[in-house]
């Protein structure tokens, strides 16, 4: 466990990727109404870059997006061993392949414009059985050194 | 004998052993056609205005007309209908030009039989159906790519909204009210953009047509140029031919900015941008006379960068509405809009990319004809 972690708190972390701007600062400004511990990137290589310094419990990524779109930022996560426990929800305006994200290992896969209960959906597939990516599961400090990469 | 109703052909041709020849080799057939002769340009529009035949065998030299100028107003007037062209023996020149305007067929009147007219206009029929639908099916394939982009980018710009809306609802404070209701306005800009720019797409302005020299429409452009690049892009302008155009000026510049935009985009890290006009003349139009076979047939604006150049693999699908590869950053409608304008004008446009060399995109604007030209007896 972190250091000097204030008292545990019900605060999972999503990363919202999307390269509309707009959009990506409602959705994170939604996500954190409701208690989630959100933070932000602008493509699926923003978002690489940024998971290699710390773990999210969820990445909530747009699927259109240039230079690494949410299928290859799907990919990439479901491939690294460290890396494949975390959710991945795909978002996306126009019409998908869902047969094909499934085969990627996506974990749900929701349409633009977003669902009202966006939340609720997150917490839904967060709490699905799956081997939890750290230990405490999805359960993390609250805000405290939160930002750390994942215990080995 | 032919299987469906026999095909209506329009004969023009003011030699009249000529048109005997052909109206007898057309008749005779197998699949014998209807023919009609007429034996000037004025008398064959109005035919095909009235009668709309399924082909014209089209003289290019008529006593109203001469050369490429009589194809030019045939199909002016009737764009679908097939033409074969007849040529004299040294015109294969003339040949080569009438097919790239648009004529299905030439056949040369020193070396004509009878099968192979029937056959030339039995082809040229069958060519144009076919082209007629390859290029219908492409339209509603477009039509379905553009549905998807534009779902795409409304339920991008609903998201927004109807998620900021949700904020406003879920505030607590004013504070908190206000910025999503800032949230809630920005997106719904986004959407009023993005429906303008749809509309600069599908409606057709009225043209503010007017005959403008090349050298003028880039003298005036070269302002606007210069306002949108980074001082990292140098500006060379030339050579510029100078060629009379029938076209609107202000969607010119829309054109040109366009193209600009997109070469000055390519070249992040600065690189050259240069502006040309070359005049086309007309090869050996020799059944126009002295004076037209000095006019320029078109002249082609060059916009070139020296940026990474275009993937082959997405060339062909650079004038797309909604195509972009510039994520965020682009619509995807700057090219969509130049190949609409350049639609307008009658002109045509090309791509040629180099990868690691850079882009260049060709617009060829027909050159204006002088009143009277098109009908100089008239």
């Amino acid at each position: 466990m972190h250091e000097g972690s204030p008292p545990f708190t019900v605060r999972p972390r999503v990363l919202v990727v999307d390269d509309e701007e707009l959009v990506r600062l409602v959705i994170a400004r939604t996500l954190r109404f409701y208690g989630f511990d959100v933070w932000e990137a602008r493509d699926g290589l923003d978002a690489l870059g940024q998971l290699s310094m710390a773990a999210p419990d969820l990445v909530l990524s747009d699927l259109n997006m240039p230079r690494c779109n949410g299928e290859r930022l799907c990919d990439e996560l479901k491939r690294h061993p460290e890396t494949a426990g975390i959710r991945v929800v795909l978002m996306t305006g126009g019409p998908l392949d869902e047969a094909r994200m499934r085969q990627l290992g996506c974990d749900a896969v929701v349409y633009k414009p977003l669902p009202d209960r966006l939340g609720e959906l997150l917490l839904a597939v967060l709490s699905d059985a799956a081997p939890p990516s750290r230990p405490g599961g999805w359960a993390v400090p609250g805000r405290g050194p939160a930002r750390q990469p994942p215990a080995a | 004998m032919g299987t469906g109703p026999a095909l209506r052909v329009l004969l023009v041709e003011d030699d009249a052993a000529l048109a005997a020849f052909l109206g007898v080799a057309l008749a005779a057939s197998a699949e014998p056609a209807a023919v009609q002769a007429v034996s000037d340009l004025r008398t064959g529009l109005e035919q095909i205005r009235q009668t709309n035949p399924d082909a014209v065998v089209l003289d290019l030299n008529l006593p109203d007309s001469e050369g490429l100028a009589t194809l030019r107003a045939v199909l002016a007037s009737a764009p679908h209908l097939p033409v074969v062209v007849l040529t004299g023996m040294a015109d294969t020149e003339i040949a080569r030009q009438a097919l790239q305007l648009g004529a299905q067929d030439w056949l040369l009147k020193g070396d004509l039989d009878p099968d192979v007219v029937q056959r030339a206009v039995r082809y040229a029929v069958d060519r144009k159906q076919l082209t007629d639908r390859l290029v219908q099916a492409q339209k509603l394939e477009i039509a379905g790519r553009l549905a998807n982009g534009v779902a795409h980018e409304f339920n991008n710009v609903l998201t927004a909204i109807a998620g900021s809306a949700q904020l406003v609802e879920e505030a607590e404070d004013d504070e908190s009210r206000g910025s999503a209701l800032d949230l809630l306005r920005r997106a719904a800009r986004q959407g009023i953009a993005l429906s303008r720019q749809l509309l600069s797409l599908a409606r057709n302005p009225p043209l503010n047509a007017a005959v403008v020299s090349t050298v003028a429409l880039v003298d005036s452009g070269r302002l606007l140029v210069q306002a949108v690049l980074p001082s990292s892009v140098q500006l060379e302008i030339g050579p510029v031919d100078d060629v009379p155009v029938r076209l609107d000026p202000g969607q010119f510049d829309q054109l040109l900015l366009n193209l600009v935009l997109n070469a000055r985009d390519a070249m992040p890290e600065g690189g050259t941008l240069r502006i040309s006009v070359t005049a086309v003349q007309p090869a050996a139009d020799r059944g126009a006379g002295v004076l037209a076979s000095q006019a320029p047939l078109c002249a082609v604006v060059r916009v070139s960068d020296t940026g990474g150049g275009i993937d082959p693999a997405i060339e062909s699908r650079v004038f797309e509405p909604f195509f972009s590869t510039k994520g965020a950053r682009g619509t995807g409608l700057g090219l969509a809009v130049v190949a609409e304008i350049v639609d307008r004008f009658g002109g045509a446009i090309h791509v040629d990319s180099r990868v690691g060399v850079g882009t260049t995109f060709a617009v060829s604007v027909p050159a204006a004809v002088e009143p009277g030209e098109e009908n100089p007896r008239a």
